[in-house]
């Protein structure tokens, strides 16, 4: 198979890097291109161009987004016409056809939040030296779908933090971090039915018990998008969470980092570990798709 | 023909068929990500392809680096963010799925259940749009369903209401609009989920489906009819006033035209 060498070759001379976000990035050099495969690119990128804003284009049209010649990008929309992934419209423009999805994106919807999550849970894990809890709401409680422990040098498999109790694990939501955030984005009526269906105890010794003080709780871990835990669920043990959101834009999921109160305080934690959280919850929402969120 | 008018079109051609071939199988790479097998390596790739495994790396180089494909942990590979947004533009043009949104976003947050909105495609349900509840038990009903996602038509409650609004169209018998039925479904069985759901006309025509899924052991369809049909009717008019709104102005735009 040689095409793409026949490809690279034609390519060159349409002028690419005139720094749209369409077109291919910088120069490669020669050894670089044998590893690449500039047809398949130009082709990702022409497929690009077309959005529920800009369902049809023309070749001109293609060619001036992809700062390529006009018959390149016709020749490139007709290849990808008889591949099924454009149809030609009656006022003979392109549009996308539903051959697309079969390009991974069932393949990509199928993978489950755990799986989205977990490379960002490890880094995380791996950024703070700490215990990592990603949970979501299930009625009353927190379902803890994923936990990465941290490991301590020169201890093989000790803990560093307060873990979730593992993947799978029911927790009560509104004494941990990962709880409090997912009540203080739900819609008030929900909220107030939840709380209702909860028997508030004292687990911990700083536990929060009273409904009055939950709720004033709840309203300052929604204004500060973070919420935290402290001796609440157990002694001895501190978290911190933040928000994960879907392709809606509502908070679906929490991600906590949690420490041991003798390796830091809940102030500590607070100050050394805010920010990669948000940065992760960030960086994981972009990945479910949450318009608020960039990769 | 001169010799040289000759050679052009010969190179020309050749050109064709190369960046024909190298999208072939550069499409044809990614396309091998399905739900079924959405991880692969190196190895494997060049194995179902047919080409050496340093033509399959090109390509998977590229899509990583353009985003469609990332790695895993043991440097194998899996479909990324960019797969699902090409998708999300198809889908778009296909039906205004970002139109009902808002509608499905409401519609979870009154509901607190996992919310979906799906058309008809041959024979199967093509979901648009799928979201997640928050009430006990619906993540875990969660099977890898999402944008993008077939089912049969007999698999869903979506797919009977999407076929019993289509029945209702062809044979005419009453006016299309706000006619639809609810419709009760243990809708996969398998996996514990019962559903409930109402088609949505457009026009008379094309149709989608609005669904609920409940896990089946939280309620039987009589309590799932009594306390979910509600909003799932005021979802099913505002989606219907939304679509028709959409209408009237792509005609105002038509005439403006």
């Amino acid at each position: 198979m040689n095409g793409d060498e026949q490809g690279r070759g034609e390519g060159d001379s349409d002028g690419r890097g005139k720094g749209n976000s369409n077109q291919a990035g910088p120069a490669r050099s020669s050894r670089e291109e044998a590893r690449y495969s500039r047809v398949l690119e130009r082709g990702l990128l022409l497929l690009a161009c077309f959005t529920g804003e800009r369902p049809e284009l023309g070749a001109s049209e293609l060619a001036q987004m992809l700062g390529i010649g006009r018959s390149t990008a016709h020749r490139f929309a007709r290849a990808l016409v008889e591949l099924g992934y454009l149809q030609r419209t009656a006022s003979r423009k392109y549009r996308l056809s539903l051959g697309v999805l079969d390009l991974g994106m069932a393949a990509f919807s199928a993978i489950g939040l755990r799986e989205h999550a977990h490379p960002h849970l490890r880094e995380l894990a791996r950024r703070s030296g700490l215990t990592v809890a990603l949970g979501v709401l299930d009625g009353p409680q927190v379902l803890v779908v994923d936990e990465v422990r941290a490991k301590r040098k020169g201890r093989k498999g000790a803990l560093r933090g307060g873990g979730a109790g593992g993947c799978g694990t029911h927790l009560p939501a509104y004494c941990t971090s990962l709880g409090k955030v997912l009540l203080a984005h739900l819609p008030s009526d929900w909220q107030d039915e939840l709380i209702s269906e909860m028997k508030l105890l004292a687990l911990g010794p700083k536990t929060i018990w009273s409904v009055r003080e939950l709720r004033a709780e709840l309203q300052d871990v929604r204004a500060h998008a973070l919420g935290s835990d402290d001796e609440e669920l157990l002694a001895g043990t501190c978290a911190i969470a933040a928000p994960v959101r879907d392709e809606s834009g509502d908070v679906v999921a929490a991600l906590s980092v949690a420490a041991h109160r003798g390796v830091l305080e809940l102030d500590e934690l607070v100050k050394r570990n805010v920010a990669p959280l948000t940065d992760t919850a960030q960086r994981l929402s972009a990945r479910l798709g949450s318009p608020d969120a960039s990769l | 023909m001169s010799a040289s008018a000759s050679t052009g079109s010969s190179a020309s051609a050749s050109a064709t068929n190369g960046t024909f071939r190298s999208l072939e199988y550069g499409f044809g790479l990614l396309a091998l990500f399905t739900p079924e097998r959405p991880v692969w390596g190196i190895a494997e790739l060049a194995a179902e392809l047919n080409v050496s495994p340093s033509t399959v790396h090109r390509y998977t180089t590229t899509a990583l680096n353009r985003g469609y494909l990332e790695q895993t942990d043991g440097r194998l590979y899996r479909p990324a963010r960019r797969c699902a947004e090409l998708g999300m533009a198809v889908l778009e043009t296909l039906w205004p799925s970002g139109r009902a949104r808002p509608i499905l976003r409401e519609l979870r947050r009154r509901t607190g259940r996992t919310v979906s909105l799906a058309v008809l495609d041959g024979d199967d349900v093509l979901y648009l749009q799928r979201l997640c509840g928050f009430q006990r038990g619906q993540y875990l009903l969660e099977q890898g369903l999402g944008a993008g996602s077939r089912l049969g038509i007999s698999e869903t409650a979506a797919g009977v209401a999407l076929a019993q609004v289509l029945q209702e169209i062809s044979s005419r018998k009453t006016p299309w609009s706000k006619r639809n039925e609810l419709v009760v479904k243990d809708a996969a069985r398998h996996t514990g989920a019962l559903g409930l759901a109402l088609g949505v006309n457009r026009a008379g025509e094309a149709s989608g489906a609005i669904e609920i899924t409940v896990p089946a052991a939280s309620m039987d369809g009589a309590q799932l009819l009594e306390e979910l049909g509600e909003p799932l009717r005021d979802a099913g008019a505002a989606l219907e006033a939304a679509l028709d709104a959409a209408l009237d102005g792509e005609k105002a735009e038509e005439r403006v035209a």
